[in-house]
């Protein structure tokens, strides 16, 4: 219900935003946008910690065209993981021991980043793309336990590959979709001094679905 | 860029800042909230001396007193707790220990080939937080919330197994289980989960069962 009502705020905000644009994406000297909402899917370590899926997710992209069929800018956007644990976690520590406790884990990714994409197909058509994003993610992450609170927020650097498509609708604007895979290479010590210290490389795949337009 | 096109784009900029708002406001009213109840603060850890031959651990000798941690950090027997939970308590770890296969020791406790010693203790916290309401949401990401004051009582059971034959520094732990949570308005309550958490503190040390 949640995630509909996001979807429902995304699509009227986005398409509030929609004036007379031109067409096609990639015409150098003009500023294009996307707002897209996200699902992500943790990987690696970020699955150890949590292994929901995010369904709690925007983004924001903002390109300029710099030759034909490319762009740079810059993208943001935030993604909330989160998972409800109960269990026990064997304690690898000295001396060794296990703890059993219902946990609420949250991490928050808010990336900001530079891009640059290139652009397939001709004007008016679909326009498959490949880009790159790099830059930082901030990144709060947060185990609750019993009563005990434990946050460890940090400033982590990364890249984001990513492949998407955009459809024009009509001369106006268009429909974008992407997938990125955001890899955050800074290793991170978190819940330092606590008994769940760990060294971790947070990582997740983005799927994007959203609206796109292109300044005069 | 011409004028038009400026005023196009700061109009863009500006509904891209309505946008970016609304969505924090909806995200964050979206975030997942825990409405706890105090069985969910629950917390059972257990440690041990992974040194230690607990095959060759058969009996028990457990004082019928529980204690407490005094001010200065020292043992002293635990006067507030009443005789039914204490005797809960103590019932549980028994059960729990005979099913681990160690036998209890009717003689003198430095004798048995572990001490088990059970300590209680409870403390009262204050806990600050925000109350929004609907109108908080006509306001910027955590602009407007009442102040809150919460009040509650932790309840927590230690159990130590110590080695009789060692004494001062070196009467080193062979097993620790600590047992922690929010104390309900129910004793019944309380001493359900109290027994659970203990219950739950061997289940979770397979070891202390050795090759018994």
């Amino acid at each position: 219900m949640k995630t509909k009502i996001i979807f429902k705020w995304f699509l009227l905000l986005a398409i509030c935003g929609l004036f007379p644009l031109s067409s096609s994406l990639a015409q150098a000297g003009h500023w294009y946008g996307a707002a897209t909402y996200q699902v992500s899917f943790p990987t690696g370590d970020t699955k150890d910690f949590i292994s929901d899926p995010s369904w709690r997710g925007f983004g924001l992209d903002f390109r300029y065209g710099v030759k034909k069929d490319i762009t740079v800018g810059f993208v943001t956007g935030w993604n909330i993981f989160y998972e409800q644990v109960q269990g026990t976690t064997q304690l690898e520590t000295d001396p060794p021991g296990a703890i059993t406790s219902l946990s609420n884990r949250y991490i928050n990714f808010v990336p900001v980043m530079l891009n640059a994409h290139y652009y397939m197909g001709e004007r008016g058509q679909y326009r498959p793309y490949i880009g790159l994003c790099a830059g930082g993610y901030y990144v709060d992450q947060e185990i609750q336990i019993g009563i005990a609170d434990i946050i460890n927020d940090s400033w982590e650097w990364g890249v984001a590959p990513e492949l998407g498509v955009v459809i024009p609708v009509d001369r106006t604007w268009g429909i974008i979709f992407a997938a990125k895979y955001n890899f955050l290479f800074t290793k991170e010590t978190v819940f330092s001094g606590t008994q769940l210290e760990k060294d971790i490389t947070n990582g997740y795949w983005g799927i994007q679905v959203g609206v796109a337009w292109q300044s005069y | 860029m011409n004028k038009t096109s400026i005023k196009m784009f700061l109009r863009k900029g500006f509904i891209f800042l309505l946008f970016l708002s609304a969505s924090v406001i909806v995200l964050q009213s979206c975030y997942p909230y825990d409405n706890l109840t105090p069985e969910d603060t629950d917390v059972v850890i257990t440690f041990y001396d992974s040194g230690t031959n607990f095959s060759s651990l058969v009996t028990y000798a457990l004082p019928d007193t529980i204690y407490a941690f005094g001010n200065n950090g020292d043992i002293v027997p635990n006067e507030d707790i009443s005789s039914s939970s204490a005797n809960s308590i103590l019932n549980s770890i028994k059960s729990n220990m005979q099913e681990m296969g160690y036998e209890e020791f009717s003689g003198n406790p430095s004798d048995a080939d572990v001490l088990v010693i059970a300590l209680a203790n409870s403390s009262s916290w204050v806990s600050g937080g925000c109350y929004y309401s609907y109108w908080s949401y006509w306001y910027p990401y955590y602009g407007w919330c009442y102040p809150v004051a919460y009040t509650y009582t932790v309840g927590s059971v230690f159990i130590v197994m110590l080695d009789p034959a060692k004494t001062g520094g070196d009467n080193k732990a062979v097993w620790f289980a600590g047992c922690n949570g929010v104390l309900s308005t129910t004793n019944a309550s309380n001493q359900s989960r109290i027994n659970s958490d203990i219950s739950q503190a061997f289940t979770q040390s397979p070891y202390l069962r050795g090759s018994k």
